[in-house]
């Protein structure tokens, strides 16, 4: 069995039956699944990993803070809502959401 | 048999009566004249329907966000059987190698005949390494399927500009898609905004599928008929700028009456966008409207022009227009309205070029 420890701490292997599912659909984003199944179809192992990094974090350093939040909503505006449809309709009726 | 817009649109269960709608819908935000109708629901009641693949780089989702709720309910529903989105990794059904699966099917199968809309941009650091998807980097797979479709939409401003990860210091090397390097030579339309306006989005989609061609773009490579307004000219708060009537702090008198937010770093001035006149959330309002200035975010480099809430330097405050239009407060509901007027007027010009170009 081929073991790759991964920098955060997981390991990804070859075990058993092998499913990886890339890409994840109908979520925000990208992301990888990997599981390993048994021969009882148990899942014995599971590591799923965010496959796209912007580095916002470092982006962010030096600005003036009262602009953080034009960058930072963009990590998941779904859940966030972006920031027009916010501001623009603070005042006004709130159609949907 | 070669499926037809139309045929797509009855299988979804569409009435006759709604196509039309829509067909009329469409015209509209096209600034078209009603007589554009008829021509749109021929047009789909004949062209065989154009497969889209929709991919996502590095992104927020917020133009999906915004092309799903578009204001009319109607056209969203019939863009999207239209489109039928036979790829996009947000809402389709397949996923893992059977969504990869269906990338292969249209490449092969619609060979330079379908759109490809890019939402996102791929990261060019590291080889790509900063966007993954199905094992390989976002950079291979864009340039891959722009290899064989017919046109590129670049759908807000990630990739039509580069967007926020683009900012100083850029860590991936997030690229806009104009300019990756060795991508295929097609045409792209730019449709930036963070994110674009739905209307906008639905219109241009529309406009590419009915007429079988692209719509005029502008020196940048976005169309002219929702990017050639300034947010600063169709803005309704506009005659206090003129007066000079503006507001300098979020919770002064001035904000409460509505004055201009310049010196709040509005960004209007130096932005070309239709949010002043079209509006978001079903034309409901816009962030000015609320009090709130406008960031740019459709402007090449918004992100590293200074702090949102800087006034902007690079205009002149009070040109020679000021003085003639400079008027109280209460004339601006006159102004607006002729303002509107104004705009409607344009459109029906533009409805005409728009007609001679087609003929
Ligand atoms: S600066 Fe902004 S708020 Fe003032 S008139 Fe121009 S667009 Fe409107
Ligand atoms: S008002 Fe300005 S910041 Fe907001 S969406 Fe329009 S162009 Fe972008």
């Amino acid at each position: 069995m081929t073991v790759i420890n991964t920098p955060n701490g997981f390991n990804i292997n070859d075990a058993g039956r092998r499913v990886v599912v890339d890409p994840v659909t109908r979520i925000e984003g990208h992301m990888r699944c990997e599981v390993n199944i048994d021969d009882d179809n148990i899942i014995r192992n599971a590591v799923s990993s965010g496959t796209m990094w912007r580095g916002l974090e470092v982006i962010l350093k030096g600005r003036d803070p009262r602009d953080a939040w034009a960058f930072c909503t963009t990590y998941l505006r779904c859940l966030y809502r972006y920031p027009c449809v916010n501001f623009g309709t603070r005042r006004g009726k709130c159609v949907k959401h | 048999m070669i499926e037809t817009f139309y045929d797509v649109m009855r299988r979804q269960g569409i009435t006759r009566r709604s196509f039309l709608k829509f067909c009329s819908l469409t015209a509209a935000s096209l600034g078209l004249a009603p007589s554009f109708a008829p021509r749109i629901a021929h047009a789909m009641e004949t062209k065989p329907r154009i497969p889209v693949l929709w991919l996502h780089g590095l992104e927020c989702t917020c133009c999906s966000e915004s092309f799903i709720r578009s204001g009319h309910p109607l056209a969203k529903d019939v863009i999207l059987s239209m489109l039928s989105l036979d790829y996009d990794d947000t809402i389709m059904a397949a996923a893992g190698h059977n969504a990869e699966a269906i990338v292969d099917e249209i490449v092969t199968n619609y060979k330079g005949n379908f759109i490809l809309a890019v939402e996102g941009n791929p990261p060019l650091a590291e080889d790509g390494m900063y966007c993954i998807i199905g094992g390989k980097p976002f950079v291979e797979q864009l340039k891959y399927a722009a290899e064989s479709c017919k046109a590129i939409i670049s759908w807000g401003s990630c990739a039509s500009w580069g967007c926020v990860q683009a900012a100083k210091p850029n860590p991936t090397r997030a690229t806009p898609v104009h300019k990756v390097p060795g991508l295929a030579d097609k045409p792209i339309i730019k449709v930036p905004g963070c994110p674009p306006i739905a209307e906008v989005m639905t219109a241009v989609v529309a406009y590419i599928l009915t007429f079988d061609k692209l719509p005029t773009l502008d020196k940048q490579g976005r169309p002219q008929m929702f990017y050639s307004q300034r947010i600063h000219d169709k803005c309704y708060r506009r005659p206090h700028f003129d007066a000079g009537q503006f507001v300098e702090h979020w919770d002064d008198e001035a904000a409460r009456q509505g004055h201009c937010l310049y010196k709040m770093g509005c960004k209007g001035p130096t932005t070309y966008n239709a949010c002043s006149t079209v509006k978001w959330n079903e034309g409901v309002s816009f962030p000015i409207q609320s009090g709130h200035g406008c960031l740019g975010c459709s402007e090449d480099g918004f992100w590293d022009k200074g702090s949102f809430y800087e006034r902007l330097t690079t205009i002149n405050q009070f040109g020679i227009e000021a003085n003639a239009d400079a008027v109280g407060g209460t004339a601006a509901g006159l102004i607006t309205a002729g303002i509107a007027a104004h705009a409607g007027l344009t459109a029906l010009n533009r409805a005409k070029q728009a007609g001679a170009e087609q003929l």
